[in-house]
């Protein structure tokens, strides 16, 4: 097969991704997993301890976006959630003064890291608009907002913008990590900069150091034991008490939610 | 009406007539903003010199989450290009049009590295098998050909 007819079955898959699946589903019980696994005892043997921490969960479409897309949509979804505290020293509070600011000086950096301002400017608006307005927004019109598939993926675009920016300005610190590509900066246009690729763990840790928040993924797979690994980015990690939540099952995330 | 990817076309024009880069120009036709013409001319001191190759780009109001289409409409000869005016349609297959598209690029950076294209084909990924296989046994066969559509350039334009 030549890379054209690649190129084209790829966009196949694609498009038939976006058909069947909605960007997120509701709120959904955990317990739903159970059945999705009654054959597979490694997955089932680890359920009931997450099912104690996280009961519910919202499933994302599996198009290479779900990680940048449910990290987006938790942090505007937990400062919806405390709207009433954002004026406050709450984590939550102190969570969204910190990222509207981030998000106003993101322009500077993301020059620095050497991206032309006609590409990233009206990316940055929407992210500042979306955070000013949070007062007026409601779960409701958020769920709306990801339905749209044009605002959803501007919003997973400005995620990758950072990630990018950030992994080319600390290019020394993550040489060698960048599997199958020669330098950091091949990696970022591989991988990062262009829309539907997935996330790896190098991606999740920029994200995390990049936006200041702390992400704790909760990892579901077939490993022989009851516990799941659990690892939360950044390691060193000192600001508000605030964290998104993932699920992570081979190739895919989810965004879980924890006990109140 | 005013759509993102309208917004940022308008922005993209701007650039490009106030930055002029050597050997590339585009506009949008006449009525519609979604649909650019464009030109390329071959770089010198190298077979495409002389050459002016016209192109459409033709946005979606994905653009810029989705890369626009490119399209030859000069007749072309390259191991990257499908041969206009045979049996399809100037298509051109660049990584960063398809499977590497991101916002990143802007209209010029699209212009720009398609320019580049033209001197440095990927064989590996052939639209035009034929261009290919010519471009990796014979090359003076292949800047024969390569001529051959920059002199065709000419008459077309």
């Amino acid at each position: 097969m030549d890379d054209y007819s690649a190129v084209d079955q790829e966009a196949e898959i694609q498009r038939e991704i976006e058909m069947t699946s909605p960007i997120f589903s509701s709120i959904l019980s955990l317990s739903a997993l159970e059945n999705e696994y009654s054959n597979n005892p490694n997955f089932l043997r680890k359920l009931p301890r997450i099912l104690s921490l996280y009961p519910f969960f919202r499933r994302t479409r599996g198009d290479g976006n779900c990680f940048y897309r449910c990290f987006m949509f938790s942090l505007l979804e937990q400062f919806i959630k405390h709207k009433n505290q954002l004026n406050t020293d709450s984590p939550q509070g102190l969570m969204y003064r910190n990222l509207i600011q981030k998000v106003k000086d993101s322009g500077n950096w993301l020059m620095a890291a050497g991206f032309d301002p006609i590409c990233y400017e009206d990316f940055i608006d929407l992210i500042c608009t979306k955070l000013e307005t949070i007062n007026i927004s409601t779960e409701e019109t958020l769920s709306k907002d990801f339905e749209d598939k044009i605002l959803a993926d501007s919003i997973v675009m400005y995620s990758r913008f950072l990630t990018s920016a950030f992994l080319r300005m600390n290019q020394e610190r993550f040489e060698g990590f960048t599997e199958g590509y020669a330098t950091v900066v091949d990696f970022c246009k591989g991988e990062v900069e262009p829309m539907d690729r997935e996330s790896e763990q190098l991606q999740v840790m920029a994200v995390a150091e990049v936006f200041g928040v702390r992400i704790k993924i909760i990892y579901l797979d077939r490993s022989d034991s009851d516990v799941c690994t659990e690892l939360v980015f950044p390691i060193d990690y000192s600001g508000p008490d605030f964290t998104v939540h993932l699920l992570y099952r081979p190739g895919h995330y989810d965004l879980l939610y924890p006990v109140s | 009406m005013t759509t993102p990817a309208r917004r940022r076309l308008m922005r993209d024009l701007k650039k490009l007539q106030s930055d002029k880069v050597d050997g590339i120009s585009a506009a949008p036709s006449n009525d519609n903003i979604m649909l650019w013409n464009a030109v390329i001319f071959g770089p010198e001191d190298t077979p495409w010199e002389g050459g002016t190759f016209r192109l459409t780009v033709e946005f979606s109001e994905e653009f810029p989450n989705k890369a626009p289409a490119v399209k030859f409409l000069t007749r072309m000869f390259h191991p990257n290009s499908m041969q206009y005016a045979v049996y399809n349609d100037g298509t051109i297959c660049l990584d960063i049009l398809q499977n590497q598209w991101s916002p990143i690029y802007d209209v010029q950076a699209i212009l720009t590295s398609i320019q580049s294209l033209l001197c440095d084909p990927n064989p590996n990924s052939p639209a035009n098998s034929e261009a290919a296989r010519i471009y990796n046994e014979n090359t003076r066969e292949y800047n024969r050909r390569v001529r051959e559509v920059v002199e065709d350039s000419w008459c077309n334009s």
